[in-house]
């Protein structure tokens, strides 16, 4: 028996704004706990909710960015439960009326080929405190920063059916709110959070089988991985014939497998209903048109204007725009620097290999697009190899000094000065005549060992042209 | 000198003109509370020092030059409001020192216009009731008719000559029929006219900011000071929106006055009688007499029971002890909530608690909840329709004697005794509670509902109507005027 | 009717005692009773009203303000090293 696999995936995602969704509390990091907070965001008698309109323009923003159809007139929720990291007791939502729906994203299926995935609905939602256990383990501690932080919840239908189709529409959701400027995506930093629904069917089958609910993946990567798991799990399971157990299950990383989450996740009755202290939103046709035609250019306009304006090969404007903030830092380097084939390899290969190690995006490295440039005109000007070159970004980008400064001060500039060439070649001519000797016999291959000798000479930092060129002039 | 045989715009005056000092002023006044206080059970906490110091704050600013539109005027603050000078009890034991730093809105507006708190007075549990015997010390003793309640201990305070105006909230009828029970003034401003902000309401759609005063002049003053758009509470933007609407009253012989010509609910005919006598004493006055029809009064009753406390069962789940409140021993989580809830409530606010959960569950949700909003749409439909004919509507406020202190009231019989009041508060328009005379020696008030925003039309209406209406006037006019 | 009482307490978190939870029932019983004419009104052609007032909400412009918390924590009865404390949950 063959099985089909259905997933389904519910992402949270933190907006950028300034302030908290309802009162207006800073909407960023802070080491300390509990200092972005005041008697709203905490829960205190008296304060009445106020609604962010920036927060309002994000959500609508990511609904036409999604293709959602917009609720022009839409409301908030309470869904109503205890935990000590929500506040009030109830979490603002949108239950009854999202701001979007009945969208789409267009991914890839694991054969390449073009794969729609629906997305149920677009809402907004306010985020809850986070908790920390105590070192001794005697406490809970809460800290309620995070309370209150505008959200989105992205909702797709059961539409995926592998777990690589999975981790395709995450990075291309990544993507597109990106570029959209709704968030920064960052999983690892927790601005975008997973939780995964699967489930198994007889091929052919149209009933979903019982699901599994699967939480705390913190990459794209633990996403593909724990719903692998899970899938492996799930085939066992029927395969003897037995039921699959519909319960929610946590992915621990360490361990590379799921157990089973007690306690917080019994059926909870949330008992929604409309918010009495927030009045509705009304959404004009025109407003929508209006964020409609304003939305930031995405990825694959981004990389058609690439190929037309830099004229680069469709491939490699297609990796430049996967990320915003890479196609941000190529653009930026193409206001200073006119070679964008050249910056384009730089940027695809070496400074990606270093953030891919790093585990930062292109926004946040300190080998800035200036460094960048600086590096490349360096190498356009002679001044060193290419293979130096490589060595100064990665001394740049641990250390942060310029590639100038690097050359500078450890005297790395490349020797392009014929005399002295000359003279070292002569030299190596003198201490090396066997070599002389083969490569007038016929073997090409004692050039090679000549120009490395002349390299080693100067340590690295002769010319490697040039000396070809004037070591094959001085054998004639 | 008895702060309440003159009004609070004379008081004002007074001080204004350097004819009085605000500091001793205060000084008799809080000696004249605490001297009440411990016959009448008012208050949970009154202002001493802080209340001196504000009245020398006062007297600085007229000796600088500066008018303040309530200078030196007593005032009190119903415990359900934040002042962060003063513990906000909630009614309950465990918030006896909670402080909550931040002010209400209307707090503020009123302090900045010179006028100076005197305490905070008696409440419900949470907030939620109308006859103060669910509060921890008990309930707050009528200066009229010591054996029954005040039902609002503010209107108490007014009775009783303490302070010249009361900041008082009311949800379903609290401040209305504490007005009636006490013989005062009780008025209730359009919704989002007055900010919320710092109110520890327990339902959303319905709990507003009002006052009380002994003289109606009093209150448009007042109002003025205290209205406004606050951004802290959106629903005020409601301000921004609204027109002049008819401005003050000239001529009472303009306007219609809607009665209902069966009264149900009353517990007398004495009650029937009175709701009679007034409204032929208006039309005395060149009133209209227009009769409406409110078909749906039992309806609208039961569907703001079950709409309340919905949204006080959720509203309320902020309380379980982990931010703020006295501390509860607890070895795990489940008893930390189950143990801090149950030291929270008490009463209506803990039926609520329970029943408006049972509302919002599945069983409950679509047969009661969802059966209440659409009795809400019915109840709205049938109050603009009667506006349609009259400019004003003149219904009972009160349906039955304020209870007897000793009692143990049944708590059906409670809700039936918002009957009249709850329409306004469905609705969102403006009502006014005036004294309109005695019945089995306490005072009884009649209420008057106005069309939302034309508070300033009401009040200026009541004035004039006030004096042809009650002997309970009289009582309060003391010696000079 | 015992049992939908006691779940919503349960849901409440509300913790009551055998008496307190019989003399609710009753409570319950003559409550619901009550709110029959309720059930009965004739409003099938009404639509729900969601809100009180029908004006669409006003926004708040998206600018931070820092709120000078260390006054807040005081009042928790339990609040050590910046955080609040409760006992200890298993995940």
């Amino acid at each position: 028996m063959e099985y089909e696999t259905v997933i389904g995936l519910e992402v949270h995602v933190e907006l950028l704004t300034e302030s908290k969704l309802f009162c207006s509390c800073p909407n960023r990091f802070a080491a300390d706990p509990n200092v972005n907070t005041c008697p709203g965001c905490l829960g205190f008698p008296g304060i009445l909710p106020q609604l962010n309109g920036a927060a309002v323009k994000k959500a609508l923003t990511a609904a036409l960015a999604l293709n959602c159809e917009i609720a022009l007139y839409s409301y908030f929720d309470r869904k109503n439960y205890f935990y000590p990291d929500l506040s009030k007791g109830y979490q603002i939502s949108q239950f009854h009326v999202p701001i979007g729906s009945n969208g789409y994203l267009d991914s890839e299926d694991d054969q390449g080929q073009l794969k729609r995935v629906r997305i149920g609905r677009v809402h907004m939602e306010e985020d809850a405190g986070k908790l920390v256990h105590s070192p001794a383990g005697d406490t809970s501690l809460v800290d309620y920063n995070r309370a209150g932080v505008p959200l989105i919840e992205v909702v797709t239908e059961p539409d995926l059916r592998s777990s690589g189709e999975a981790r395709r529409y995450l990075e291309k959701l990544k993507s597109i709110l990106q570029y959209a400027r709704v968030s920064d995506c960052k999983m690892e930093e927790g601005s975008l959070r997973c939780d995964a629904n699967i489930s198994l069917r007889p091929a052919g089958s149209n009933t979903l089988g019982s699901k599994t609910e699967l939480k705390n993946m913190n990459s794209f990567k633990a996403v593909e991985k724990s719903l692998e798991h899970e899938i492996k799990r799930q085939r066992v399971i029927l395969k003897s014939g037995k039921e699959v157990i519909s319960q929610t299950l946590r992915w621990e990383e360490n361990s590379q497998e799921t157990i089973v989450m007690r306690g917080k996740l019994q059926a909870h009755d949330y008992r929604c209903f409309v918010d009495p202290e927030l009045a509705p939103i009304q959404l004009t046709a025109e407003e929508v048109e209006e964020a409609r035609q304003n939305l930031p250019e995405m990825a694959e306009e981004r990389a058609a204007r690439f190929v037309k304006a830099y004229n680069l090969p469709e491939y490699d404007a297609a990796i430049l725009t996967v990320s915003r903030s890479l196609a941000d830092y190529f653009e930026a380097c193409m206001a200073d620097y006119d070679n964008p084939k050249t910056a384009g390899n730089w940027i695809m290969g070496e400074l990606t290999a270093k953030l891919n190690s790093a585990g930062i995006e292109a926004d946040c490295c300190s080998f800035t697009p200036l460094f960048m440039t600086e590096l490349l005109k360096m190498i356009d000007e002679g001044l060193i190899s290419g293979k130096l070159a490589k060595e100064i970004l990665d001394q740049s980008f641990t250390g942060g000094k310029s590639p100038r400064q690097i050359v500078k001060e450890e005297n790395l500039t490349q020797i392009s000065d014929h005399g002295e060439l000359e003279k070292i070649i002569r030299q190596m001519i003198e201490d090396h005549p066997d070599s002389v000797e083969n490569y007038r016999g016929g073997k090409t291959k004692a050039l090679g060992f000549l120009v490395g000798q002349v390299m080693k000479e100067t340590k690295g930092k002769a010319n490697p042209q040039l000396v070809n060129e004037l070591l094959l002039k001085a054998l004639k | 000198m008895d702060s309440t045989t003159i009004s609070a715009g004379r008081l004002a005056d007074q001080v204004n003109k350097g004819e009085l000092k605000a500091r001793e002023l205060i000084e008799k006044v809080l000696q004249n509370a605490e001297e009440q206080d411990s016959r009448l059970n008012i208050f949970c906490s009154t202002a001493g020092e802080v209340a001196l110091d504000q009245a020398s704050a006062v007297d600085k600013k007229i000796e600088a030059g500066i008018c303040l539109p309530l200078a030196g005027v007593p005032f009190t603050i119903k415990d359900d409001f934040i002042y962060k000078a003063l513990p906000t009890t909630l009614g309950s034991l465990m918030f006896k020192s909670f402080y909550p730093p931040y002010n209400a809105a209307a707090v503020e507006k009123l302090i900045a216009a010179g006028a100076v708190v005197v305490g905070k007075t008696n409440i419900d549990n949470m907030g939620v009731g109308a006859t103060t015997l669910d509060s921890p010390q008990g309930p707050t003793l009528n200066p009229r008719e010591p054996g029954r309640i005040a039902g609002s201990a503010g209107a108490a305070a007014l009775a009783a000559g303490i302070c010249s105006l009361a900041l008082e909230s009311d949800s379903g009828g609290a401040l209305r029929q504490g007005a009636s029970h006490c013989g005062v003034f009780g008025f209730l401003p359009s919704a989002g006219l007055v900010s919320r902000h710092g109110l520890a309401l327990h339902s959303g759609s319905f709990c507003r900011v009002g006052l009380s005063a002994a003289y109606p002049e009093d209150l448009p003053v007042a109002l003025n000071v205290i209205s406004g758009y606050d951004p802290r509470d959106p629903a005020t933007a409601a301000c921004r929106e609204v027109k002049a609407r008819r401005e003050k009253l000239d001529d009472l012989s303009n306007i219609a006055v809607g009665y209902l010509e069966t009264l149900p609910g009353l517990a007398s005919g004495l009650h029937r009688n009175l709701y009679q006598d007034t409204l032929d004493k208006i039309a005395a006055l060149g009133v209209k007499k227009v009769e409406v029809r409110l078909t749906h009064l039992s309806e609208a009753l039961r569907a703001y029971q079950v709409i309340a406390a919905a949204e006080a069962s959720s509203t309320l789940l902020r309380y379980d002890g982990i931010r703020y409140g006295e501390a509860i021993e607890a070895d795990n989580l489940e008893m930390l909530y189950c143990k801090t809830r149950k030291a929270t409530f008490n009463g209506e606010a803990l039926n609520r608690s329970i029943f408006g959960t049972y509302f919002l569950s599945k069983g409950g949700y679509d047969r009661y909840y969802r059966q209440a909003l659409k009795v809400w749409t019915l109840v709205r439909l049938e109050l603009e329709a009667a506006f349609d004919q009259c400019d004003l509507l003149l219904l009972p406020a009160v349906r039955t004697e304020p209870l007897p202190v000793s009692g143990e009231p049944d708590f059906i019989d409670l809700y039936e005794d918002n009957l009249y009041t709850v329409p306004a508060s469905m609705t969102g328009n403006p009502a006014l509670c005036l004294p309109a005379g005695e019945l089995g020696g306490a005072p009884v008030g009649v209420q008057l509902v106005g069309r939302l925003f034309e508070d300033a039309f009401l009040l200026s209406a009541a004035v004039k109507i006030a004096p042809a209406l009650a002997s309970a006037q009289q009582e309060l006019d003391g010696g000079g005027n | 009717m015992m049992k939908e009482l006691m779940r919503a307490a349960e849901v409440a978190k509300i913790a009551l005692a055998e008496d307190d939870l019989k003399r609710l029932q009753t409570r319950f019983t003559a409550y619901l009773q009550w709110l029959e004419p309720l059930l009965e009104a004739d409003c099938a052609a009404c639509e729900p009203l969601l809100f009180g007032h029908g004006a669409p909400i006003v926004m708040r412009e998206d600018k931070a303000e820092q709120c000078e918390m260390k006054d807040m924590g005081y009042s928790a009865a339990n609040f050590e090293g910046g955080y609040y404390v409760v006992p200890p949950i298993i995940e």
